[in-house]
C-alpha cells in the first residue's frame, strides 16, 4: 500500500481561521498605540521613554524567564510585549525606570508565568501589576505629584482627585472634549479618550475582544454614576465624566477583556463587565482609591471561575 | 485557509459548494485495473486477516455485483464492484488506532455481473437479501437498519457532510426521477416514520416533485450534520453520546436514495460513486468513479501529478482524513478528494489555549471546548466528558478551524472519544 511519493498526513480540519496568537498580540497593541502616541505628543521624551522601557523589560523578564525554566522562548508570540506596552499606558510619564522594571516584573513574571504562561493567570497582568504599585508607591502613581512639572494650557489636577475631594462642580472645569483629547492629568495611554475609544471600537469589530465586556463594562460605569449623581449632584459626579476620566476607558477595553481572566460564555460576560463597572463607579465615589477601575477588574477576574459556569446547555443535556 | 471578513465579530460563514446555473458533467473515470476495498475490522479480526484466515483470499473469484462475507459466508459486508481475481487481502491502521481490511482485486475486462441481485429483487424487493444489497450502494444508505423496529424519523438529506464538495446537491438535480423512486421505495419500507427531505434554500422549489415533507436549511457549514438536522427536524436534540440510529433516526444522503433509485429501475447495482475533486490549481471537478477506484488513477484522468510533500484528503477539508498514499481507494462514502500543496499546510503551534473564547462562539453543540481542552491535553478524558459534554460534540472540526492557538483541538477530541469507546466495549466484554 505504499509507494515512493511521500505526502504529508495530519490531522483534519485543513483548513485554519487565518488568525494567530502572535497577530492578535500586534492587533491589540495597534490599537493601544492610537492612545498611546497622543499620550506621547503631550508628555514627551520621558513618557516614550517609559512605554519602551516597559516593553524591552517585559520581553527580556519572559525570556529570562524562559531561559532558567528551559523552555523554548515564547516572546515570539507578542504577548509579553503587549503586557508592557498596556501597563506603560496606565503609568504616568515621569514614573522612575526601577518602578517600571518592577512593574514589568510583577505583570509578566508574578501574574503570567507562576501560573504557567499564556493562558492561565488568573489576573489580568498589567492591573494587577499597576494595583500593586498604586498599593506601594502611592506618591508616584498620584497624577497630581508626578505631573507638577507639566505647564499644560489646560488643568493638569488629576480630575477623578478633584471630583472626590472637591465635590461635583469641578467636574465642570473638565470639558467633554478636553477629556476625549487627552487634556487632563492622567496615565500615558488613559488621557486620550477618542483614541481609546478608536483603538477599542477597532478590537470590538476584528473580534479581538469580546464586546460584550466592553459594552457592559460601560454601561456598568454609566448606569451607576448616573444612579449617584441623581441621588446627589452636588456630591457625586456625572456618568460622562467617570466614562472619559482615570482608567475606565484603559479597563474597558484593555483591562477587562484579558483574555484568560476573563468569561466567555454571554451571560458571564454581561455580569463580569457591568459589575466590574459598578465597582469602579462605586469605588472611586464611596472607597479609600481616587480611582477604582484595577481594582474592579481584579476583583471580577476574582469572581470569573465561579461566573463561567454559568453556560448553555449543551447539545443534546438533560 | 480561508481568510476571514475583517469582522472578525461575525461568525465565520462557511458556505457548502452549490450546483446553480447547468450541471457539470462528471469526468467518467473507465474501468480500473485492480480495485481495494476497505473494510474497518476489529483488533481481534485484524490478526485473522494477517494469519489468512479469511474466505476471501488470493485467487478466490468474484462477479460484479456479487455480495461477499470477509470471515464467513453468512455475514454479507463486501460487494465487488468489478468482476475479476482477488490478489492479496492485507490490513492497515488508520486514524486513532482504528484497523481496516483492504481487499486487491484485479480486473482486465468488464465480466458478467452477478445475477444473485436481480434474483433477490424478483424474489421481494423489499426482502432481507434485496436491502443487504442496497445498504452497499455508493453513499452507505443504512436500508438494513430502516427495514428493523424503532426508526420514527427518515432524513433525505441533499445537504452535504464537508465543504468542497457538491455530489448530494448534483446527483439531486441530475438524477431526480431516480431520486423520486428510491424515496418512494423508502416511503414504502416504512411507512410509519416521517420522511423529511431536508435541501438547500436555493433547491426548495425543485422539491414539490418529490412528494416529501421538506425543510429548506441555508448553505452553511454545518447546517447538513446529521445531528443538527435532526434536530433542526425533530425540536429536541438526540441525547448527547447517542448516535443517530440509537434515537431512532436515519439520514440518507441524497446520492445514495437515487442510487437506490437507480438500482430498483436497471435491476442492476450501480457500483459508481460521485466524488468532487479540488486539485492544486484550486479547480474543482466532479468525477464518477467505480467504488475501490486508487486514488493514483482517478488523477490519472484528469491530469493531476502528486508531488512529495503534498497533502492529500479523502474528505473535507473540515473533517476529512489525509492520507500517505495515492494507492488509497475510493469508499463508498467518499464524497470529495483534495489535494493541495505543502504551503497550504495549516501550521500547528505549541501554545496553550489562552481562554479566546472564539471556539465557544462557534461550537454548534455549545460546548465549553476551552476547558474541555484543558482536561483533554491532561488526558482526564472520563472528567471531560462528565464535566465538560465531551459526548454533545456532533464533530464538525470547527473550534480547530477557528482556534487561534491552532491547538488540534479537533483531534483531542476525537481521541478521547474513541478512546471512551474503545474503554467502554473493553469493559463489557470482560464483563462478560
Ligand atoms: S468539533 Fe468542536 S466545534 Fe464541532 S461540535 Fe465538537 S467541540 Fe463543537
Ligand atoms: S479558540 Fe483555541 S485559544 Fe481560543 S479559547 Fe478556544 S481553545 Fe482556547
Amino acid at each position: 500500500m505504499t509507494d515512493s511519493t511521500k505526502l504529508i498526513v495530519s490531522h483534519a480540519p485543513f483548513y485554519r481561521d487565518a488568525c494567530t496568537v502572535m497577530k492578535r498580540s500586534y492587533l491589540i497593541m495597534a490599537a493601544a498605540l492610537v492612545a498611546i502616541i497622543p499620550g506621547l505628543l503631550i508628555f514627551g521624551i520621558p513618557a516614550v521613554g517609559v512605554c519602551a522601557l516597559a516593553v524591552a523589560s517585559a520581553i527580556l523578564w519572559e525570556l529570562t524567564a524562559n531561559t532558567l525554566m528551559k523552555q523554548t522562548p515564547t516572546i515570539g508570540d507578542g504577548n509579553a510585549a503587549m503586557i508592557g506596552l498596556i501597563l506603560a499606558m496606565l503609568l504616568p510619564a515621569t514614573a522612575p525606570w526601577w518602578m517600571v522594571i518592577t512593574g514589568t516584573f510583577v505583570a509578566v513574571i508574578m501574574s503570567k508565568t507562576v501560573f504557567g504562561g499564556i493562558g492561565g493567570n488568573p489576573f489580568c497582568p498589567p492591573a494587577l501589576s499597576a494595583a500593586v504599585l498604586m498599593i506601594s508607591w502611592p506618591h508616584l502613581m498620584n497624577f497630581n505629584g508626578m505631573l507638577v512639572n507639566y505647564d499644560m494650557a489646560w488643568s493638569m489636577v488629576d480630575p477623578l482627585i478633584n471630583a472626590k475631594f472637591f465635590g461635583a462642580e469641578t467636574a465642570d472645569l473638565y470639558t467633554t472634549t478636553d477629556l476625549l483629547m487627552g487634556h487632563q492629568a492622567g496615565g500615558i495611554g488613559a488621557v486620550c479618550g477618542a483614541g481609546l475609544i478608536i483603538g477599542g471600537i477597532f478590537l470590538m469589530v476584528r473580534g479581538i475582544n469580546r464586546w460584550e465586556i466592553c459594552l457592559s463594562f460601560l454601561s456598568g460605569i454609566f448606569t451607576s454614576a448616573l444612579l449617584f449623581h441623581m441621588s446627589n449632584p452636588d456630591l457625586y459626579a456625572g456618568p460622562i465624566f467617570h466614562l472619559l476620566t482615570g482608567y475606565t476607558l484603559v479597563a474597558a477595553f484593555f483591562l477587562a477583556t484579558e483574555d484568560a481572566s476573563s468569561p466567555v460564555n454571554t451571560i458571564p460576560m454581561l455580569i463580569y463587565g457591568f459589575g466590574g463597572g459598578m465597582l469602579t463607579v462605586l469605588i472611586r465615589n464611596k472607597g479609600a482609591w481616587v480611582d477604582g477601575a484595577l481594582f474592579a477588574v481584579l476583583l471580577m477576574n476574582l469572581a470569573n471561575p465561579i461566573l463561567d459556569m454559568i453556560r448553555p446547555k449543551a447539545l443534546g443535556k438533560v | 485557509m480561508i481568510r476571514r471578513s475583517f469582522f472578525g465579530y461575525l461568525a465565520a460563514r462557511l458556505p457548502y459548494e452549490t450546483v446553480q446555473g447547468g450541471l457539470p458533467d462528471p469526468v467518467d473515470t473507465g474501468l480500473p485495473g485492480g480495485i481495494t476495498l476497505q473494510i474497518q475490522v476489529g483488533a481481534d479480526q485484524k490478526s485473522l486477516v494477517n494469519k489468512k484466515k479469511t474466505i476471501l483470499k488470493k485467487g478466490v473469484e468474484v462477479h460484479r455485483g456479487g455480495i461477499y462475507g470477509l470471515f464467513d459466508e453468512e455475514t454479507k459486508e463486501i460487494t465487488a464492484p468489478v468482476s475479476g481475481t482477488v490478489t492479496s487481502v492485507e490490513t492497515r491502521t488508520g486514524n486513532y488506532g482504528r484497523h481496516f481490511a483492504l481487499v486487491h482485486i484485479e480486473t482486465s475486462e468488464e465480466g458478467d455481473a452477478s445475477p444473485a441481485f436481480t434474483e433477490a429483487l424478483t424474489a421481494d424487493a423489499k426482502g432481507a437479501d434485496s436491502l443487504t444489497f442496497l445498504s452497499q450502494l455508493p453513499g452507505r444508505p443504512a436500508f438494513k437498519r430502516l427495514a428493523e423496529e424503532g426508526i420514527h424519523t427518515v432524513i433525505l438529506s441533499v445537504l452535504e457532510k464537508d465543504l468542497l464538495t457538491n455530489v448530494n446537491q448534483y446527483a439531486f438535480q441530475a438524477r431526480k426521477a431516480d431520486f423520486k423512486r428510491g424515496a418512494d421505495f423508502i416511503k414504502e419500507l416504512a411507512p410509519t416514520a416521517r420522511v423529511v427531505l431536508a435541501l438547500p434554500l436555493y433547491l426548495e422549489a425543485e422539491a414539490k416533485e418529490i412528494g416529501c415533507e421538506t425543510i429548506g436549511v441555508k448553505n452553511l457549514y454545518p447546517n447538513g450534520n446529521p445531528l443538527l438536522l435532526a434536530k433542526r427536524i425533530s425540536g429536541k436534540a438526540v441525547e448527547a453520546g447517542k448516535s443517530l440510529e440509537e434515537s431512532g433516526f436515519l439520514l440518507f444522503s441524497a446520492e445514495a436514495v437515487a442510487a437506490a433509485g437507480k438500482a430498483l429501475r436497471t435491476q442492476s447495482l450501480p457500483q459508481e460513486k460521485l466524488v468532487t475533486l479540488s486539485l492544486k490549481n484550486k479547480e474543482t471537478k466532479l468525477v464518477s468513479a467505480r467504488i475501490g477506484t486508487p486514488v493514483a488513477k482517478i488523477f490519472e484522468a484528469v491530469g493531476e501529478e502528486l508531488a512529495e510533500r503534498d497533502h492529500l484528503i479523502l474528505g473535507g477539508p473540515l473533517t476529512g482524513t489525509s492520507v500517505y498514499t495515492s494507492n488509497m481507494p475510493v469508499s463508498a462514502d467518499t464524497d470529495a478528494i483534495i489535494c493541495h500543496g505543502p504551503e497550504n499546510m495549516p501550521r500547528l503551534t505549541e501554545t496553550y489555549c489562552i481562554n479566546c473564547g472564539k471556539c465557544v462562539r462557534i461550537c454548534p453543540a455549545h460546548m465549553p471546548v476551552n476547558l474541555l481542552i484543558r482536561a483533554l491535553e491532561n488526558g482526564l478524558y472520563e472528567e471531560a466528558a462528565e464535566k465538560y459534554d465531551l459526548n454533545s460534540c456532533v464533530e464538525c472540526g470547527l473550534c480547530s478551524f477557528i482556534c487561534v492557538a491552532t491547538l488540534p483541538l479537533f483531534q483531542q477530541i476525537m481521541l478521547a472519544r474513541h478512546t471512551l469507546t474503545e474503554n467502554e466495549k473493553r469493559a463489557e466484554k470482560g464483563g462478560l
